[in-house]
C-alpha cells in the first residue's frame, strides 16, 4: 500500500483530488443516516463539547478543509484511493477522509498521527495550500 | 480513568462509524495491552467489559472495516502477536454465536489460528 507518490499519483488523479477537497468544501456530504452517530460519538469520546452541534462539527470540518498548512494524504485500497487532509484545530490533529466524489467517510482526532499514517500507509501529496483548489 | 481506556470503552460503542476510525481503535487497544500492568483492578474490569463489547459487535465493526482494509494485509504488516485478538475481528466475526447476534459473546480470552 505505501508507495511514493510519484508512482501512483498520476496528473489525472491530482485533479481528482483537487476536485474532490473542492466539493467538500462546498457541501458537507456524509453516508447516508451516519451523520448524527459521528456527531455522538466525537461527544462521547470527548473531542467535542457535549452542547455541540452536527452544525458546529461540520464547521470545524470545513475549518480543517480550508487551512493551508493542512497536510494532503493518500490511503489506497483495492485501487480506490481516499484523501485524508490532516489538519489542526485547536492544536489537536484532525483527519478528516473522503471519497474522490467529495463525499466524507469520517472526521476524528489523530491520537497518534505519525502511527496512524506510518500504519495506513498513507502517502503524503502536499499542504493544501499547494494545491489549486 | 485512564484517558486511554475512556476512548477505547467509548469507541467500542460505535460500530458503525467508520472502518478508518476502527483502525485507530485497533490502534489503541495495542497500546492498552502495552500498558496494561499500570491498570488498576477497577481499569481492568472496565477494560475486560469493553473488549466484551468489541468481541459482541464484531460483525458490524468488521462490516465498516472490510470496507477499507484486509485485515489478513494489516496483519501480514503489523505482525501482530495472535494474543491480540482484535486484529483479528474479520476470524471473529465467522464465529456462529458472534455472527448471530453478539448476545453471546465468549470470553475475550481466545488465540486466533494463523493469520
Amino acid at each position: 500500500m505505501a508507495a511514493s507518490s510519484d508512482n501512483v499519483i498520476t496528473q489525472a488523479l491530482r485533479v481528482a483530488i483537487t476536485q474532490a477537497i473542492r466539493q467538500a468544501r462546498i457541501e458537507i456530504k456524509w453516508k447516508p443516516g451516519k451523520a448524527v452517530a459521528h456527531l455522538q460519538k466525537r461527544i462521547q469520546l470527548r473531542q467535542l463539547s457535549s452542547d455541540a452541534t452536527l452544525a458546529g462539527y461540520e464547521a470545524i470540518i470545513r475549518g480543517l478543509l480550508h487551512d493551508p498548512n493542512g497536510l494532503i494524504y493518500l490511503y489506497f485500497y483495492n485501487d480506490a484511493p481516499y484523501p485524508v487532509i490532516i489538519a489542526e484545530d485547536q492544536g489537536q490533529l484532525w483527519a478528516v477522509i473522503i471519497n474522490l466524489e467529495g463525499r466524507l467517510d469520517t472526521a476524528f482526532l489523530l491520537l497518534k498521527p505519525e502511527q496512524y499514517i506510518e500504519r495506513r500507509g498513507l502517502v503524503y501529496l502536499g499542504r493544501l495550500h499547494e494545491v489549486d483548489l | 480513568m485512564n484517558e486511554l481506556l475512556h476512548d477505547y470503552q467509548s469507541a467500542v460503542t460505535f460500530s458503525g462509524v467508520s472502518g478508518f476510525e476502527h483502525l485507530q481503535l485497533l490502534d489503541l487497544r495495542d497500546d492498552l495491552e502495552q500498558s496494561k500492568a499500570k491498570l488498576t483492578e477497577e481499569e481492568l474490569a472496565a477494560l475486560l467489559k469493553a473488549d466484551r463489547q468489541l468481541m459482541a459487535l464484531a460483525v458490524d465493526f468488521y462490516a465498516e472495516l472490510a470496507e477499507i482494509t484486509d485485515l489478513g494485509q494489516e496483519r501480514q504488516r503489523h505482525n501482530p502477536p495472535p494474543t491480540h485478538w482484535w486484529w483479528y475481528l474479520d476470524v471473529l466475526s465467522q464465529v456462529p454465536a458472534l455472527s448471530a447476534n453478539g448476545s453471546h459473546a465468549p470470553e475475550p480470552v481466545l488465540v486466533a489460528a494463523g493469520r
